[in-house]
């Protein structure tokens, strides 16, 4: 019994939502009294599944580290990893060396400041059911829209599909609303009724709702902001593309919907239509 | 479609996803740095593919291929999709990811305990692992490579277990000229399973 009120007790514990001080400097702004500072960047955005066969979808960012930030990590793991044996996965533990890994190797667990986030229901500014708007308050900086994660009841997640295969960036800068307009999400074993989606699925039942589509929306000018709102500055996000990256952490890849104006895709490669390049 | 196929069969396609996620070999790292074989060397089994049913999208193996592709064009394209199936600790969130944009970020990064992860995580392992892991592994590499090589044009084709083990032995390399051999050799009377 005694054991059964403990879990019951951790449950609670867990379900309690946490959106400062968890090391990532992500605020999340609730309606009521609202300061702009003019060192902190703020985002704002809205999560659409209206038209989505989805559960509850988060949206997942990542800042790019600060030199300073890229430094510390790497001190940090040269550190824990230097003769460290190699880490303890599963396809490693049949590793047949006993030299000591390089360094990068090894798992180890870094305290240091977090910059990738997800955008749960917990941090919203308004709205209910399957459509939310957050406020956030965040470290000012280039970010990059990283990912998906299914939400979970007590709060904790993994990213789910990365956005791996292309990508969208933008700058945060600090004293200023950016809007980043509207994120939908959809499964893609159907072809999807969100438009921006109905090109990036149909992919048929082998892929089940694994895989995570998303578009964005960009912000323009008839998009609706909520009052208390309206009086702040507030630009919209200059989105840019980003191109492939590997994240092992993740089970399933995707590419973000094409943008037009900003993102494009020729033959699987990711096009920065602002320059016309084809990104690696 | 019909190939001749000489090597012995050995299977050896979880000693290729080992030494993929151990970065023993670099797919793109090995397309950059060796020339490619003629052609005509690579051996390949002789099979003929399936006709697609109502049921060929559950397919478990299987080829990709693109009409018009050439050998060089479809090893590049698959070395480059073997970039994402590295595996590692999932991505607990809030995290730290040590991005680098260009060139491409390192794929390692530290691991975040959580409580009774261990726990649960070691459980499952000694149980069911052995029996279900490397089913596991393959469909998540499958729909991983099978997503990347759809957004440059590859369809799917069906073939056998033995014809698909035929495929991946050996060596990444070994597995990927093949697989590049038979990437270009779709004939325009052949249907795939798209994507």
């Amino acid at each position: 019994m005694k054991h059964f009120a403990l879990f019951l007790l951790s449950m609670f514990v867990l379900a309690l939502p946490a959106f400062a001080d968890d090391g990532t400097g992500v605020i999340a702004v609730h309606a009521g009294a609202i300061v702009v500072r003019p060192d902190r960047a703020y985002i704002l955005l809205r999560v659409d599944q209206t038209q989505s066969r989805l559960a509850p979808i988060q949206p997942v960012f990542l800042r790019t580290p600060t030199e300073a930030e890229a430094a510390n990590y790497l001190a940090a793991e040269q550190a824990a990893c230097r003769g460290a044996p190699p880490a303890a996965d599963k396809s490693q533990k049949e590793a047949t060396s006993n030299a000591s890994p390089p360094i990068g190797h090894c798992a180890f667990e870094y305290k240091g400041p977090k910059n990738v986030f997800a955008v749960t229901k917990g941090m919203s500014f308004e709205g209910k059911g399957d459509f939310h708007l957050y406020l956030l308050e965040i470290i000012p900086g280039d970010y990059v829209f990283y990912g998906s994660s299914a939400a979970t009841l007590s709060g904790a997640s993994v990213l789910d599909t990365c956005n791996c295969l292309g990508t969208v960036g933008f700058h945060a800068a600090p004293g200023v609303i950016t809007d980043l307009g509207t994120f939908l999400f959809d499964t893609v074993e159907q072809k999807s009724a969100i438009p921006e989606l109905a090109a990036e699925t149909g992919w048929g039942k082998s892929f089940g709702n694994e895989v995570i589509g998303a578009a964005i929306r960009p912000a323009d000018k008839d998009i609706a902001v909520p009052a208390p709102l309206a009086t702040f500055p507030r630009v919209p996000a200059v989105y840019h593309a980003v191109g492939s990256y590997v994240e092992p952490g993740t089970d399933n890849i995707n590419r973000l919907a094409p943008i037009p104006g900003v993102l494009h895709y020729t033959n699987g490669r990711v096009v920065d239509e602002m320059s016309g390049s084809i990104l690696p | 479609m019909t190939a001749t196929f000489t090597g012995a069969p050995v299977f050896t396609a979880l000693g290729l996803a080992l030494s993929l996620s151990f970065g023993l070999l670099s797919p793109s790292m090995a397309a950059a740095q060796e020339a490619l074989p003629d052609v005509a060397t690579i051996d390949l089994p002789a099979f003929t593919a399936p006709a697609p049913s109502a049921e060929t999208d559950k397919v478990k193996f299987f080829y990709l291929a693109k009409k018009g592709v050439s050998f060089a064009e479809a090893y590049g394209d698959l070395a480059d999709c073997y970039r994402f199936l590295e595996e590692g600790p999932a991505l607990h969130l809030p995290g730290y990811v040590p991005w680098i944009e260009v060139p491409h970020r390192k794929a390692e990064r530290s691991v975040i305990p959580r409580p009774f992860d261990g726990m649960i995580e070691d459980t499952l392992e000694a149980v069911f692992l052995p029996m279900i892991d490397a089913v596991i592994a393959r469909n998540l590499d499958n729909m991983k490579l099978r997503r990347c090589m759809a957004t440059r044009g590859y369809q799917r084709f069906a073939v056998t277990k033995e014809i698909w083990l035929q495929v991946h032995k050996g060596t990444v390399r070994d597995a990927l000229l093949r697989q590049a051999k038979l990437a270009s050799m779709a004939q325009s009377g052949n249907q795939g399973i798209a994507p």
